[in-house]
């Protein structure tokens, strides 16, 4: 049963300006694997070429050179197998959607493209209105539609044609936050787990990458400066965990105690300044409880994905020229 | 996908085309009336003329209103032919759908072709409304004869050909806005040499040579002769070489052309995607 179903192997890609001679990298050499069912997040700033990375995987554009197989096909000599196991969402703007078209009708349409069955069409249908609050949108010609409600309406292309692979765009783009978590949850539950569908997402939200992804790749002018799970992504750069300990009683700590680097007192709290968080709230719980203490309340801020993209990329950032 | 699924495409395709052209009533009501208004004023011309052109009509029966009117409706389905898998290529672009077909599983040449197949159905519903109210005008034509019918579909699959060479050049030529250079010259020399509106014979002989460029003088000529009862005197410069039945001979040029019209169409469509791909010819930025 074949493990990794995206492989990309030293893609590169330039796009030519418009008239001139001169060229823009959007990507160079980059290589990583996807492993089935995981939620691969491609992240990094603007035009890092995270959507032409997304777009050569689903055969909308071809690679300069590298190679590339999705659910085993290659993107280019074997373009037609590889575009039936894969469905690419772009969110923004008008892509894919018919104005004069209810949202329905465009559902419908989408699901002939891929050559789902009226009745298959009929049910998923059913479930993305379910699923995506469609109920109020469904029968509205995407006309009328706000930005919002355009993106969740393109959003349930994803629950109606089910190919072994997703490639999502920005998936949260233009939601509101409760929108937006619905589909965070969606990704991570049903999407990921139930279908086991792969998902290759691009993200700009730290936040969001950190809460559904299981692994990801950070872009920077083309290139893959880091790949690997946001817990680990955390832990490599050079930033300390602060724990805010909120306690009962009265307890002194010095830092050897408990490991940590610091330690600071307030009118009502402790603030502990350590490399790993998870190490040392142990140890101040059974020093808490020796020093006949209550520990109330452990706020732990860790270093972000976005410190993580800050410190890695530094000052240059965007595309390379 | 199979063949049965690219159908249900295809129709799913046609069925939009209408609903786009019926979505905004008052130009749908428009776009007929504009027909009728066509029809009215050839019709005017052709009847205020009819002494004048006449002579010059009798290999075609002599009858101007019907000359003209009959090479209109020809060249409403022709000219669709050859002008909507360029236009429907750029609709798709311009309106940001472009991406979706080429991620779909669809075959480009099979996308690009039924992408237009909307336009040729409606452009055909509205020559068969033309051909109503032509009747209604004064129009007289003989029955429709399979060999007419053959002439009109060897010459819209030539002009299909054209069509998606044109098609082609959108993104080969980037020629992205109005028009690209193989449309344009085929619907200039279909307008000015092929006996659209008038009888080849006021030309210079010389133009008979660029008549030849376009299927559209064939098609004409071997319908008119067919429903107008025409003669079989020799109009067009290959009737003076081959001689044989002129209606025979059209038919023969237009099967050739429509082979390698086709032939090109498809190779060029096909490669022409591969680079469209390369250079992301057909995508957008975001």
């Amino acid at each position: 049963m074949l493990s990794d179903i995206v492989v990309v192997e030293n893609l590169s890609k330039r796009y030519r300006k418009e008239k001139s001679r001169e060229y823009i990298t959007a990507l160079k050499s980059v290589s990583f694997k996807v492993k089935r069912g995981e939620i691969f997040a491609i992240m990094g700033p603007n035009g890092a070429g995270k959507t032409t990375m997304l777009k050569i995987l689903s055969c909308v554009i071809r690679p300069d050179s590298g190679d590339a197989w999705v659910y085993g096909y290659h993107i280019i000599r074997d373009r037609a197998k590889a575009k039936s196991a894969s469905n690419l969402i772009i969110g923004g703007s008008w892509i894919g959607l018919h104005y004069a078209y209810t949202v329905r009708r465009n559902l419908i349409f989408f699901g002939k493209l891929f050559g789902l069955p009226d009745n298959v069409i009929g049910e998923r249908i059913k479930e993305a209105i379910e699923l995506l609050d469609l109920k109020d949108i469904i029968d509205k010609e995407a006309i009328f539609l706000s930005t919002g409600e355009r993106h969740r309406a393109i959003l349930a292309k994803m629950l109606l044609i089910r190919t072994p692979v997703l490639f999502l765009d920005e998936p949260t783009r233009s939601l509101d936050p409760v929108l937006a978590n619905k589909v965070r949850f969606l990704l991570s539950n049903l999407i990921s787990k139930e279908y086991g569908i792969t998902v290759v997402m691009t993200s700009h939200q730290a936040v969001e990458v950190e809460t559904i992804a299981d692994r990801v790749a950070l872009l920077n002018k083309g290139r893959i400066i880091a790949c690997d799970t946001p817990e680990n992504l955390r832990r490599r750069i050079n930033k300390l965990e602060k724990l805010v300990v909120r306690i009962k009683g009265n307890l002194r700590i010095k830092p050897q105690d408990v490991e940590a680097e610091d330690v600071k007192y307030s009118e009502d709290s402790i603030e502990i300044i350590c490399r790993d968080s998870e190490s040392v709230i142990p140890k101040l719980l059974s020093l808490a409880k020796a020093n006949g203490a209550r520990v109330v309340g452990i706020q732990v801020e860790r270093p972000s994905l976005e410190d993580v993209f800050k410190e890695l990329v530094g000052g240059s950032h965007g595309i390379n020229e | 996908m199979g063949l049965m699924s690219n159908l249900r495409v295809a129709y799913y395709l046609v069925r939009r085309e209408f609903k786009i052209w019926t979505y905004y009533r008052v130009n749908f009501i428009l776009d007929i009336i504009e027909v009728l208004i066509d029809l009215v004023v050839m019709a005017i011309i052709a009847l205020a003329s009819r002494d004048v052109v006449a002579p010059k009509l009798s290999v075609y029966g002599g009858d101007y209103l019907s000359y003209v009117v009959l090479g209109l409706i020809c060249n409403r389905i022709l000219s669709m032919a050859v002008n909507a898998p360029y236009s429907s290529i750029g609709r798709a672009f311009w309106q940001r759908r472009i991406e979706l077909f080429l991620s779909s599983p669809l075959n480009p040449v099979f996308l690009v072709s039924a992408l237009s197949l909307g336009s040729i159905v409606r452009e055909s519903i509205m020559a068969i409304l033309y051909l109503v109210a032509a009747l209604a005008l004064g129009l007289r034509v003989s029955s429709l004869g399979l060999t007419s019918i053959l002439a009109m579909l060897l010459g819209f699959t030539a002009c299909l050909g054209l069509g998606l060479m044109s098609a082609s050049l959108f993104y080969l030529l980037e020629a992205k806005a109005g028009s690209d250079p193989l449309r344009w010259i085929i619907n200039i020399s279909s307008r000015l040499f092929s006996g659209l509106y008038y009888p080849l014979e006021v030309l210079p002989f010389w133009c008979r040579y660029l008549a030849l460029l376009t299927p559209h003088t064939y098609v004409f000529d071997a319908v008119r002769r067919l429903l107008l009862n025409g003669t079989s005197e020799p109009i067009l410069v290959v009737h003076y070489i081959l001689l044989a039945d002129p209606v025979l001979i059209d038919l023969f040029c237009l099967l050739a052309y429509s082979l390698i019209s086709v032939l090109l169409g498809y190779f060029m469509t096909k490669s022409g995607f591969k680079i469209a791909l390369k250079d992301a010819r057909l995508s957008w930025w975001s």
